[in-house]
């Protein structure tokens, strides 16, 4: 076969109830059109999942797409977008891992990968190029995630393959369970594991033998020879590489927006135990994604042994919003997550949230703040769906409405904050509340400009048109797929994407791109019932100021974000109610895709 | 002088093999590179590893076809298009590799070593992190440097 682009040409389907196989050629005209990654993923899924299906059911889809340029030597770009309707939101869904399962992906020969049905039995997907089956799982069923990895390697001889996998939390189809990939990898948010559960699919394992061309090769790598010793491996990027996601601990702690005890404070006493001062005394060495040379994984250890991590996070909400200021709690606790498959933020937000109800006096699960023989033995408890804290397991949007906590619970459409406290910027309010799967920083990040910049972070104006570039941008970046941790230019985008691709694409024309890739995520989702009825942050940013540090007594009003959130639709092009407009969507080439 | 690897400092992000088989083939195929990473994620480590001509270069004498020869110890090895046949796909140098340096492209089945890219190698250019280094020789660094960190065995 001729290749002569940076696309393989192929999608995989597997169809888990029928037991069959089959490969297709890559649609070119969505490809064009959407790249890869996010925006790809999301046009097949439009295509292939149907409305308003239970997450769990064996209707929901399951579609696995690495960045357009994964494969090609271009940093971070093998990180791989897993889509489906989300158990815990009913969005749509993509989460990303990194690791190098895309790059063994793009070499065995796809773009993508995508898994219908339910298999009658515990399975999992070998993909060894062409060579693609439905293996028994029953061996590996109910087993952690690492053990699970060791044994596919072994029953396949390969060292070298890369599996994607559930842990016991996802066969367990706790809504926020994650899938794993080489240890200490997630595709983290939103439950993908519990769809891999729902479907009796324990991992996807690939190893790929082929290889990935681009058109003119000369003068691609000239290019990429040049950003990568001037624009890649440059300050901007390279903190990643010296200390990692662990240094915003400070930063966040600075700034009083520090997700402490149930995120009923902004700053934490204990925060030396958790900063990236603590991880550094720890650290042994960096660890990296494929083809990425800023290595942002700080390995570290406790006495149960290494951890790539613990990331920032994982150090919030599992850390501090738990009152947890021990490191090797902390490392046991993401040993546990990564290996069982659970969602270290939604974790630590509902770990948080049950022990702030003990205080407050509500419920008392038997989980207090600071107890780490409580902690560690409720993150086993929940993955196993054991004993009275089995109910935490349906995730804080859950348990704060059977507990009448509503006021105490900090998610947006089900899907827990990160550990970016909104009262103390306020734009993160707004991006939390319009992202495409509930509350995720990942598509707009405001604090960057707000709390950790120039801007006043204790007010929602001009707020609605920095959410939306942030969001139109990282819709473009994820479908190279460009690590968050890479800020790289829109012009850089252009060239390497153009280049890779033999498609040429203007640095005007991408950010339009990204504006179509989101619009095409809300038709998803006004698909499944969302509107602006949906997008709000729950009552506590609201009704309970933070009590001290810079963001002491501050809060919006329902009003300012009324006003705030009607100026964003009315930026994007969309009807009050949050509905995008036919003329807005024809602008972008979508036209005829809603009803 | 041949590449040098410390294993510690091995991100394990698989670069050197891309910039490998790109630099020689046009082509990103890290199952035609003359380097390879070998990880465990789990510990969180890695290993790096092409031929640095050690000092026995057993693959000579294992050669049926005599193809594989070098100007001596240290030097690059050289394996003669003309005379290497790949052994009819069962390559007799790639077992006799005791550091498994010795590498099989199946697509040209030719044997594979690192050829040092004509004294410019590549990957080292790539390997920010450091795990990969190359001393040209001329430099008086080279002489400076610990015969410790010239086993590629060790980390």
């Amino acid at each position: 076969m001729n290749k002569t682009n940076c696309y393989a040409g192929k999608v995989l389907r597997v169809d888990l109830s029928s037991a069959t196989v089959v490969t297709e050629p890559l649609n070119e005209q969505w490809a064009r059109d959407f790249i890869g990654g996010k925006g790809l993923g999301f046009r097949y899924l439009f295509d292939t999942l149907p409305a308003n299906v239970n997450p769990l059911s064996p209707a929901n889809v399951i579609a696995l797409f690495p960045g357009a340029l994964a494969g090609t030597c271009v940093a971070t770009t093998t990180r791989t977008a897993v889509f489906c309707r989300s158990p815990a939101t009913g969005t749509i869904l993509d989460s990303y891992v990194g690791g190098s399962f895309g790059l063994q992906l793009k070499l065995a020969g796809y773009d993508g990968l995508i898994i219908t049905g339910r298999a009658p039995r515990p399975s999992y997907v070998l993909v060894l190029d062409n060579r693609v089956e439905i293996r028994d799982a029953a061996p590996v069923w109910g087993k952690p995630i690492w053990e699970t990895d060791a044994w596919m390697k072994e029953q396949a001889g390969d060292d070298h393959l890369v599996s994607l996998a559930a842990g016991p939390a996802g066969e367990n189809l706790v809504p926020f369970a994650c899938l794993t990939s080489e240890a200490y990898h997630q595709a983290g948010r939103g439950g993908a594991g519990a769809v891999f559960g729902s479907k009796n699919l324990k991992a996807v394992a690939v190893r790929g033998t082929g290889s990935v061309r681009v058109p003119d090769i000369q003068s691609f790598m000239a290019m990429y020879d040049d950003i990568f010793h001037n624009h890649l491996l440059t300050d901007d990027n390279l903190w990643a590489y010296e200390e990692g996601t662990p240094t915003i601990v400070d930063l966040s702690q600075t700034t009083g927006l520090l997700p402490t005890r149930g995120f009923s404070e902004g700053m934490f006493e204990g925060v030396e135990g958790i900063n990236s001062t603590a991880i550094q005394a720890r650290k042994s060495r960096n660890r990296a994604c494929a083809t990425c040379p800023l290595a942002c994984g700080q390995l570290t250890h406790n006495t149960d042994g290494p951890m790539e991590g613990p990331e920032y996070e994982t150090l919030g909400l599992g850390g501090s919003n738990c009152g947890i200021d021990n490191l090797d709690a902390i490392i046991a606790f993401n040993r546990l997550c990564d290996n069982l498959g659970l969602d270290t933020i939604s974790t630590g937000n509902v770990i948080g949230l049950a022990m702030l109800m003990a205080q407050e006096g509500i419920h008392d699960f038997g989980v207090h703040f600071g107890n780490v023989e409580e902690y560690l033995a409720v993150t086993e408890n929940i993955a196993h769906l054991r004993g009275a804290v089995a109910e935490l397991a349906r995730g804080s949007h859950h348990i704060a409405q059977k507990y009448s906590a509503e006021h105490l619970v900090m998610e947006s459409k089900g899907l827990e904050f990160p550990a970016y406290d909104p009262r103390g910027s306020y734009g993160m309010a707004l991006a939390y509340c319009t992202s495409d799967r509930g509350g995720c920083h990942m598509r707009a990040f405001p604090v960057s400009d707000e709390a950790f910049g120039n801007m006043d972070p204790f007010t929602l104006e001009g707020k609605a048109a920095l959410v939306i570039e942030g969001q139109n941008f990282s819709s473009v970046k994820w479908t190279g797929i460009f690590c968050d941790f890479w800020a790289i230019s829109i012009e850089d985008i252009a060239n390497l994407v153009s280049s890779g691709t033999g498609h040429p694409y203007t640095e005007e024309e991408l950010p339009t791109i990204g504006e179509r890739i989101w619009n095409l995520g809300r038709i998803l989702n006004v698909r499944e019932g969302f509107s602006r009825k949906d997008d709000y942050p729950p009552s506590a940013i609201f009704d309970r100021p933070l009590p001290a540090g810079p963001a002491a007594g501050k809060n919006f009003t329902r009003e300012e974000y009324e006003t705030a959130l009607s100026e964003y639709y009315r930026l994007r092009g969309w009807t009050e109610d949050g509905i995008p407009t036919p003329e807005r969507l024809a602008a972008l080439g979508l036209a005829g895709l809603m009803e | 002088m041949p590449l040098k690897f410390k294993n510690k400092l091995c991100t394990g992000c698989h670069l050197c093999e891309l910039i490998c088989s790109v630099s020689h083939f046009g082509e990103f195929a890290p199952t035609r590179a003359r380097v390879r990473v070998s990880n465990h994620p789990l510990e969180g480590k890695s290993e790096v590893m092409a031929c640095f001509s050690c000092p026995d270069a057993p693959c000579i004498a294992a050669c049926p076809q005599n193809s594989i020869s070098r100007a001596g110890p240290r030097q690059p090895l050289f394996i003669d298009p003309e005379k290497c046949d790949g052994c009819n796909g069962d390559p007799a140098c790639v077992p006799a590799c005791p550091y498994g340096a010795m590498y099989f492209d199946t697509v040209t089945q030719y044997a594979l070593a690192c050829d040092l890219c004509g004294g410019d190698p590549q990957c080292v250019k790539y390997c920010h992190p450091g795990a990969i280094s190359f001393d040209n020789g001329k430099s008086p660094v080279a002489e400076a440097a610990s015969p410790a960190t010239d086993s590629p065995a060790k980390e």
